[in-house]
This record gives C-alpha cells, structure tokens and sequence, in this order.
C-alpha cells in the first residue's frame, strides 16, 4: 500500500517533476480525463464538489492587498526604489510588427 | 574562358545599412577558396548615403509595402514598368508612420524615384569599371529585386559581354524560373543554396563548359528556361569559409556612415545552421521560409566558436547576429555552455523555439546571448495549436519572463487569422495582456502573411481561401510581361473561418497602452521577495498605482511553487507535504489568478511575478 511506502520529499518532487513533463504530452482532453481518475482515485465518486474556494486558505487574501510598496528613510529612498532587474533591460522593440519577427536574418543563398 | 573569371558580388538597396551581407561575404569566400577571386560591393550603402540612413532603413523595414521596389521599378523598366505617375503604393498615414522622421513623405519618395533613383545608377555605370568584370552576381532578398535589375540592366547595355548571375532567397523555386524567363537583364540564376553551384559555375565558364548544365543554375534558352535539375540542400557547413566582409566596413567608414573606432558596435552575421528542425516535422502554418531547404543543419559548436572569435578580432565588433531559423538545442549543451566556459563578451541574437526553462535562458544569457526572436506568436494555446507551433500560451509567457529575469530583449508579435480559430480566443487571450505588463510588449497585432512555400499557401485543400492572388504591390512594379502568380512571396488571401480586423481592436488598444508604458521612464514591474513561509509580491504593473500582497506559510509555498515554471494543481498539491487540501490549493490558485498574480491555462499554473533579486 503506498501509504505504508515510506516517501521522502525528494521522491515526491521527482515525482511530480515526471508527472508535469508527462502532462505537458497530453492534449486538453486527456489532461481533463486523467484528473478527472486521479480525483475519483482519490475519493468516493459521490462526493460532491467543494463549495468553497480556498477553504482555510482563502482567509490569507483577506488583508493581503495595501496600497504602496517598500519605503525607506528618506535619504535612501532613491536608491531603493525600483527593481534590479529593470536597469539590466532595453527598449521595447520599436520595429515595425512583421510575421518573422527580428533582424533580417535570411540564410545566404 | 582562359583565365578564372573575374567576379564582382553586388548587394543593392534595400538589405539594411546596418550589417554586412552574410551572402556576399560567404559567397566571395567561397569563389576564392576555389581559386576565383571576387571582389564586393555593398553599394545598399552608397544609397542609403544618398537618400539619408534614416529614411532608407525606415524603407527597407516595411517590405511588404513594396515601396523600395518601386522606387527602382521606372529604372528597371524604363518603357513598360508603370511610369513616372504610377501611384506610390502605400497610403499617407502609412507612409507617415513609415518615414516619421520625412516631412512631406510622398513627396520625398517622388523625387527619390524620379532624380535620386536614377542619378545613383548614373554614379555606379561612372565610378566602378564593369567591364572588367567576366560575371556580376546580385544576391536578392526582399526588397532588392528592382534595384538590381536596374543595375544589371544597365551593365548589359554598357557592357554586353558581362555575364549576370542571380540568386537569393527572391530565387527561390518557381519565382526563380520565371524571373530569369522574364527579365531579359537576368543570364543565369541560382536556384537554392548555392555553396557549390556558385563555384561550379564559375568553373564552368572557366572552361568553357556549358554554366547552365551545373545542377541548380537555370538560363533563359530557345524560348524557355533550362534546368537540370534539383540540388539538395547543403550539409557540409562545417567546410564553409568564413565570410569575408572587409569591404562592407571599408566603404561605411568611407562613406562617413560608420565612424573609425577602435571597437565597431556593429551586429556582425553568422550562421551556425540553416533549415529548420521543428518546421521538417511540424512546418508552422503561416512560415514561408526555407522553401527548398527545410532540412536542418548546423555546424559543429568549435567551428562556430572559432568563427565568432576570428571575426571578432578581424572585425573588432563583440555583436553577432545568428542568421539561423532555430537555435540547434544540442547548442544548450555544447557551443553556449563553452561560450560561458570560455567567459567570452559576446552579444548574440538568435531565433529560437520558445518552449524554454528558466535554466536555459540563464544560460544563453551567460553566454551572451542578449536578443532572440522566440516565435512567440499568440499566448493563446488554441491559437498556437491551429499554427502547429508546438508551444502553449502559458510556457511562452513563462519564457517572456525569464527572459526579462535575466535580461534579454524579446522580439514577439500576436498573430491572427488562422482558419478554425474563434473570437473567444483571443478575448481570453485580450484578457491576459495587462497582467503581463512587467514583461517585454510585442509588435502590434498582425493578421497572418500568405508566404510562398507556407503550409497555408501550398496546401489549399487544407486552409481553402475564399480568394488568393499576388499582393497587389507587385503589379505597381513589375510590367505585364511578368507572371505574378509565379514570381510573387506575398499573396493576399481570405480564410473562411478567421475572425474580422475588429475581433482584434481591443487588443490593438491594451498592446499600444502597453508600449507606451514601456517607454516611460519607470517600467512596469511585478517582483516578488521571499523569506521562509513569508512572501511579497511588489504590483506596479501600473507604477502610479502600486501595491503589495503579503502571504505567509501555505499560500506562500503555493505562489512559489509555480514560480519556475507551468505546474497543474495536482503536481503542486503533492509537492505541499505537509500541506492543504487539494480543494484548497486549487480554491488558492482561483484566488492568485483573480487577482492578476497567476495565469492559468487550462491545468497549468504559472506566477506572473519575477525574483526581486537579480542575476540568480
Ligand atoms: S516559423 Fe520558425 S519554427 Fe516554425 S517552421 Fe518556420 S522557421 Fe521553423
């Protein structure tokens, strides 16, 4: 019985690793027919659907939202703003929308 | 023919100002490797100096509107090309949204065409003895067909001894046939790839042999157009000479288009493989390239090293550009992996098939690689089903952002009108666009080109179109004589079953708001940062609007678990140990995507927001 196999963290990630690269093979149907087994496997078929969203959970997005972001005093403040990974981008391309799009990159002939 | 001939290799306006000729600078190596010197001439430059760089880049960009052809279209057919009053074919608002930077734009491509067009073909018949070249090759791609039937035409009359040869991805199949049988300035065209027929053929006129008996050269003859037959596609890439383009540099700085520097910041070409290895299984619906030579192959990872460093220091450039249609993803393993190695200061772009990880695009940004154009054409996955692009919408966002993670400028467009598609789709799709604003925008959104060689142009019974001609920009340059249906890349079309322009509006709206943000001197952001069993995720996908979540223990685990990549409920509810219910998690997940935090796409989930931290 695999409730008396003992599972160590790693083997489940490996795990759910495999069955995430398996469902990436899967058209939208299969994937919707194997949840469907795997939530009948996992309890009994008549069980009606949860009514609520996120249970217990659904509590932490009560207050979650504010309004702002990080703060410092305000010598700093200017060094802390913004994200690190801003300044390492360029524009947006500024190219006119084309089907291949990029430089004019054909292989020579 | 006694002595080897003597070659000249000219490419005309309109390839880009902006990089050498990868055609002309491989092809000249290839005549001297086999013992036929040739000479280059990028005289693209010497126009885009008459004209003005600006307006003759925005020209060459806009390709479909055929506007480069036309200017040289009079010059290339004096009597039955549409005359000095044809109209220009493009409209006023496009053509002010083309030349931005022209103030009377029509008046503008009026006087390129009647004075400027044919005082520069005057300069060129002056300044460059064309006579004492045996055989004049023009490589044609795009827009550079009429500029070099105008020069072509004009060597013939001045010089009728000088053999013309022809080639380039305008060459390709049929369109070469009928070019060459039409154009009396054409002698001989290479079909394909033309690795060996070049230098066959030169060695055929060498001898005396007959040029148009080399497999893949076709002439015009007895009223017809020879052809012996198909050559398959080149494999040996390794064997190919570096492409020489000494000369391209010399006339920039020449021509004061390129200032003398100690380091050129100029995107110098090279190709590490050529075909496409996804389109010879599952050739994407609308792509027209590699008509003849889909089959992929690349070279082996030293000899691309090897190249990049020797035209870096014969070049003094560290920019490349691959030419390539798709990265060789046994490149991931061996050519980047020992550009990182090697710690070398590239910046490569590459195409390349979108379906990547966070520890792919890490890696290709370790090694230099810096732009990629990732064929993300729709995040829709229906849409990319219909396109064949072996791709989901939910993992071509998720490359859209580890692309902004690690710093590497996107190119992507939206496309539309595939046949069996449906206005929801792209509602949903419309839906999902905000909530990517932290992320790099695309083009705006494009009905599907029809290209020759396509999927959707060869196989009618499959995407039967209600009509399909030649774009009707071909008939503004070419005289009746010419059979359009054969010589023409662009075809307009209607498909059955694709949504009107107006299906699109609302899209076009969310992308232009969505550049516009781009260009503002704060860009969007969505970052997370994370401490154990704590997260806050930073919103200033609006930055004058910004707000922070905060969530703490499970929910935390849940957001992080789809951090990396797409995950279904299922896998991430067992990754959760101990953890909350799957009922719970999946409530959870509903929650993160209400909010704007998460996308799903069909049982996958994905977070929106990036590390705060960078570089990890
Ligand atoms: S669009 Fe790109 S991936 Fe698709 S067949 Fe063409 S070259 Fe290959």
């Amino acid at each position: 019985m695999a409730d008396e196999l003992p599972v160590t963290e790693d083997e489940l990630r490996n795990l759910a690793t495999k069955l995430d690269e398996f469902a990436r093979t899967l058209s939208e149907t299969e994937r919707g027919v194997l949840l469907t087994i795997m939530h009948r496997f996992g309890r009994p078929a008549a069980e009606p659907a949860p009514a609520v969203r996120a249970g217990l959970l659904s509590e932490g997005f009560r207050d979650a939202y504010e309004r702002g972001r990080g703060t410092a005093f305000r010598t700093v403040a200017e060094s802390a703003k913004g994200g690190s990974i801003q300044d390492a981008l360029d524009g947006p391309s500024v190219e006119n929308s084309v089907q291949h799009s990029g430089p004019d990159t054909e292989p020579p002939r | 023919m006694a002595s080897p001939p003597r070659v000249a290799l000219v490419s005309m306006p309109f390839h880009s100002q902006f990089r050498p000729s990868i055609q002309l600078g491989l092809l000249k190596a290839i005549a001297g490797a086999h013992g036929f010197p040739a000479e280059t001439f990028h005289l693209n430059l010497e126009f885009a100096d008459l004209i003005g760089a600006g307006a003759y880049e925005a020209i060459g960009d806009v390709g479909r509107s055929f506007l480069g052809d036309w200017l040289f279209a009079a010059a290339a057919f004096p009597g039955p090309a549409p005359g000095p009053g044809a109209p220009v074919p493009a409209d006023e608002p496009f053509l002010r949204a083309a030349l931005p930077d022209v103030a009377h734009p029509l008046e503008f491509l009026r006087s390129v065409r009647e004075e400027q067009v044919p005082r520069f073909l005057d300069r060129l018949m002056a300044e460059i003895p064309w006579g004492g070249f045996d055989v004049v090759g023009f490589t044609s791609t795009f827009q550079q067909n009429l500029a070099s039937f105008a020069l072509a035409a004009r060597i013939k009359a001045a010089h009728p001894a000088v053999v013309t040869l022809f080639g380039g991805a305008n060459f390709e199949g049929e369109m070469g046939v009928e070019l060459t049988g039409a154009i009396g300035c054409v002698d001989y065209a290479v079909i394909g790839e033309g690795d060996e027929a070049f230098p066959e053929f030169l060695r055929a006129l060498a001898t005396g042999a007959d040029p148009a008996a080399v497999p893949g050269v076709v002439c015009r003859r007895d009223g017809g157009v020879t052809a012996v037959g198909h050559r398959p596609p080149f494999t040996r890439l390794d064997e190919l000479p570096m492409p020489d383009y000494t000369e391209y540099f010399d006339r920039a700085e020449r021509l004061g288009l390129l200032t003398r520097a100690p380091r050129r910041d100029v995107a110098i070409p090279f190709e590490s493989s050529r075909g496409c290895w996804w389109g010879a299984k599952h050739h994407c619906t609308f792509c027209g390239l590699n008509g003849t030579g889909m089959a992929f192959r690349s070279k082996s990872p030293g000899r691309v090293r090897q190249e990049l460093a020797q035209a870096a220091r014969r070049y003094r450039s560290f920019r490349f550009e691959a030419v390539d249609n798709i990265l060789d993803m046994a490149y991931l393993r061996t050519l980047l992996a020992e550009l990182v190695a090697a710690g070398t200061d590239y910046e490569i772009f590459y195409e390349l098939k979108s379906n990547l990880t966070r520890d792919q695009l890490r890696l290709l940004r370790q090694a230099g690689v810096s732009r990629v154009q990732p064929g993300i054409e729709s995040l829709s996955t229906p849409v990319l089903r219909l396109m064949r692009k072996g791709v989901t919408g939910i993992q071509n966002v998720n490359t859209l952002r580890w692309a902004r993670y690690y710093g590497i400028k996107v190119h992507w467009n939206l496309l539309f009108g595939f046949p069996g598609e449906r206005a929801a789709d792209y509602e949903r799709q419309e839906a999902l666009l905000p909530l990517l604003a932290h992320l790099s925008p695309p083009g705006a959104p494009t009905r599907i080109w029809m290209e020759r060689f396509s999927p959707i142009f060869a196989d009618p019974a499959a995407f039967p179109a209600r009509y399909r001609r030649p774009h009707r920009g071909y008939g503004q340059i070419y005289p009746e004589s010419v059979d359009l249906e054969r010589i023409a890349y662009f075809f307009e079309y209607e498909f059955d079953g694709s949504v009107p322009e107006e299906t699109m509006d609302g899209t076009r709206r969310v992308v232009r708001a969505w550049r516009d943000a781009w260009r503002a001197p704060e860009r969007p952001t969505l970052t997370f940062r994370h401490a154990e069993g704590f997260l806050q995720i930073e919103d200033a996908r609006t930055p004058a609007e910004a707000g922070t979540f905060t969530f703490d223990g499970p929910l935390a685990a849940i957001y992080l678990s789809c951090a990396d990549r797409p995950v279904t409920a299922a896998a991430m509810h067992g990754r959760l140990d101990p953890g909350p219910s799957r009922d719970e998690v999946t409530g959870a997940l509903a929650e993160f995507c209400d909010r704007g935090l998460m996308m799903r796409d069909g049982d996958q989930f994905l977070a929106l927001a990036l590390p705060a931290t960078a570089g990890r």
